[in-house]
């Protein structure tokens, strides 16, 4: 009799398990699926080539059009504060690790677990505020700065994890042959970590590609032209989603959709890439 | 008698426990000197107070006089007086980043002691064949020290230390972890050194029959003080200390 109580119970939990798995991959699914039905449509109406290059189209045109400018600011963006943030959470992920019990890394460390909880849009406010309004223009600096501070904790805090990880004992063996605070960090602790380096560096690159928020006030939403420098206004793939996606226009709402599938795909391509990255990382 | 190493009323505190409690040494130049003692006593501190290890740990405090080949070793920069000093660690910990090469090479050029290629060659050569290893790595020496059995890395962190071409070489229970044949081959390199080189050996061990074995002087240490030193010869065979009497009782 209990056995067969114990069954039922078994084959409840399986269903139950079976039914919430379904559920919580559905949405995921259909926004893959659709997605992808959807990006395809608009990028295959002008070509791959020309959806990545050419112009967007007028609103109410109905004609097709392409990305080229919010690409070619995404990139821009993305180097920019990958260029700036990797090397600061560096040197911030090196300084409290090094003198956990100095006053100003323990401020700094504080700042930096502060920012990790700081609402994104607000530091695309803070910058709008100190960048864009002396420049008298949003930019794509402007916008780089603003997912550099998106970026700075996530990176530091994974940096930081993989320095304290780096065993005391070959610490200890590049000290003992004479090595300065400064040769150990070179000589032993970033080469034991380089490769979480890289993977710190690569989700700081996947922070930069998919951000809107701090983007609203700073980039400018220039994408009916190529940004020609970076102190200019620029545009970027998300960004471009957002607003094209609530026109009223339903040919500029099939541009989101391939610009949302180019997204999905470089996501893809730095998963893959932190995937292969992390499997190399000895723990 | 000349001394490599002076210790004077040495009092040493880790996270708030005293761990020395007032340890004075007389460590003579070229000979070896084992300290011996149970687990805990502060063997390993010792150890690190003299080449300033110690200070890695930012709640040690030292007081007392070190003085370390002729320098007052508190009153010197640490790392200058790291360079002079070799060190073996109870845990082999060859750097895995590094080839067998240039763990070994790193430790000469950070030293000064060769900066020229040939020179690092002749020195690793050098500092392998007295760590009793190089004949079993010499036509593989771009390998990661990782492909090394425990005892090989042991005796590659013994040619890393001997690289630095040190007048003063500390050794924590560097056998403690390996087997037999690669104890044998350590003790019998620390040997060869005294002999060939007039190296200063302090070994750290817990087993009396190694200081037999290696030691020319023995510091038995017990409670966080030395309690006896002398020639090992007598020191076994007349102990004045409970603990070195137990100590050697248990051999016979």
């Amino acid at each position: 009799m209990s056995d067969v109580v114990e069954k039922l119970e078994d084959a409840a939990l399986a269903v139950v398990a079976g039914l919430v798995t379904v559920a919580a991959l559905v949405p995921y699914a259909s926004i893959i699926v659709s997605t992808f039905i959807n990006g395809f449509k608009a990028v295959s109406a002008v070509g791959l080539w020309d959806f990545l290059t050419s112009l967007p189209p007028a609103p109410g045109s109905g004609g097709y059009g392409g990305v080229g400018p919010s690409l070619a600011g995404t990139l821009m963006l993305t180097a920019v504060s990958t260029a700036l943030g990797v090397p600061l959470s560096l040197l911030i992920a090196l300084l409290t690790t090094e003198f956990p019990r100095n006053p100003f890394s323990k401020l700094i460390k504080g700042l930096v677990k502060g920012l990790l909880e700081l609402p994104t849009i607000m530091a695309g406010m803070v910058i709008y505020t100190i960048v864009v309004i002396p420049m008298g223009t949003p930019s794509v600096l402007a916008g780089a700065l603003a997912l550099t501070v998106v970026m700075l904790p996530y990176v530091t805090t994974y940096f930081e994890t993989y320095l304290g990880s780096v065993p005391r004992a070959y610490r200890e063996a590049g000290y003992a042959i004479g090595l300065s605070r400064a040769g150990v960090v070179w000589r032993v602790a970033l080469p034991l970590v380089k490769r979480g380096v890289l993977v710190g560096s690569l989700i700081g690159v996947s922070r930069a590609l998919g951000e809107t928020a701090p983007l609203l006030f700073t980039l400018g939403a220039a994408r009916y032209y190529y940004p020609s420098s970076i102190t200019g206004p620029g545009d970027s793939i998300s960004l471009l989603i957002y607003n094209f996606a609530m026109m009223p226009y339903p040919n500029l709402q099939s541009v989101a959709w391939g610009a949302a599938l180019i997204l999905l795909a470089s996501y893809l391509v730095v998963s893959l890439a932190i995937h292969l990255c992390v499997r190399g990382v000895e723990a | 008698m000349r001394h490599a190493v002076l210790i004077e009323d040495l009092r040493v505190r880790l996270n708030g426990k005293e761990v020395l409690k007032g340890v004075s040494l007389r460590v003579p130049e070229g000979a070896v000197t084992v300290i011996l003692g149970p687990s805990g006593v502060g063997k390993s501190t010792l150890l690190r107070t003299i080449n300033r290890l110690v200070e890695l740990n930012p709640d040690a405090s030292v007081e007392g006089r070190v003085e370390v080949l002729g320098v007052d070793a508190y009153a010197t920069d640490p790392y200058k007086l790291r360079r002079r000093v070799g060190m073996v660690f109870q845990i082999p910990n060859p750097l895995p980043h590094l080839s067998i090469y240039w763990n070994v090479a790193l430790a000469a050029k950070v030293c000064g002691v060769a900066k020229r290629k040939d020179e690092l060659n002749r020195v690793v050569e050098w500092a392998l064949r007295k760590a009793m290893l190089w004949e079993e790595v010499k036509d593989r020496l771009r390998d990661p020290p990782t492909k090394l059995s425990g005892g090989q890395q042991q005796r590659l962190c013994l040619a890393r230390a001997l690289a630095m071409k040190p007048k003063l070489l500390l050794l924590d229970e560097p056998t403690a972890n390996i087997d037999v044949e690669n104890t044998e081959l350590i003790e019998r390199a620390l040997r060869d050194l005294v002999r060939e080189d007039g190296t200063t050996v302090l070994l750290v061990t817990h087993m009396p029959d190694q200081a037999l074995r290696v030691g020319d002087y023995v510091a038995v240490m017990y409670d966080g003080r030395v309690v006896e030193f002398g020639r090992v010869g007598e020191v076994a065979r007349e102990p004045t200390h409970p603990f070195t009497r137990k100590l050697f009782s248990r051999l016979a």
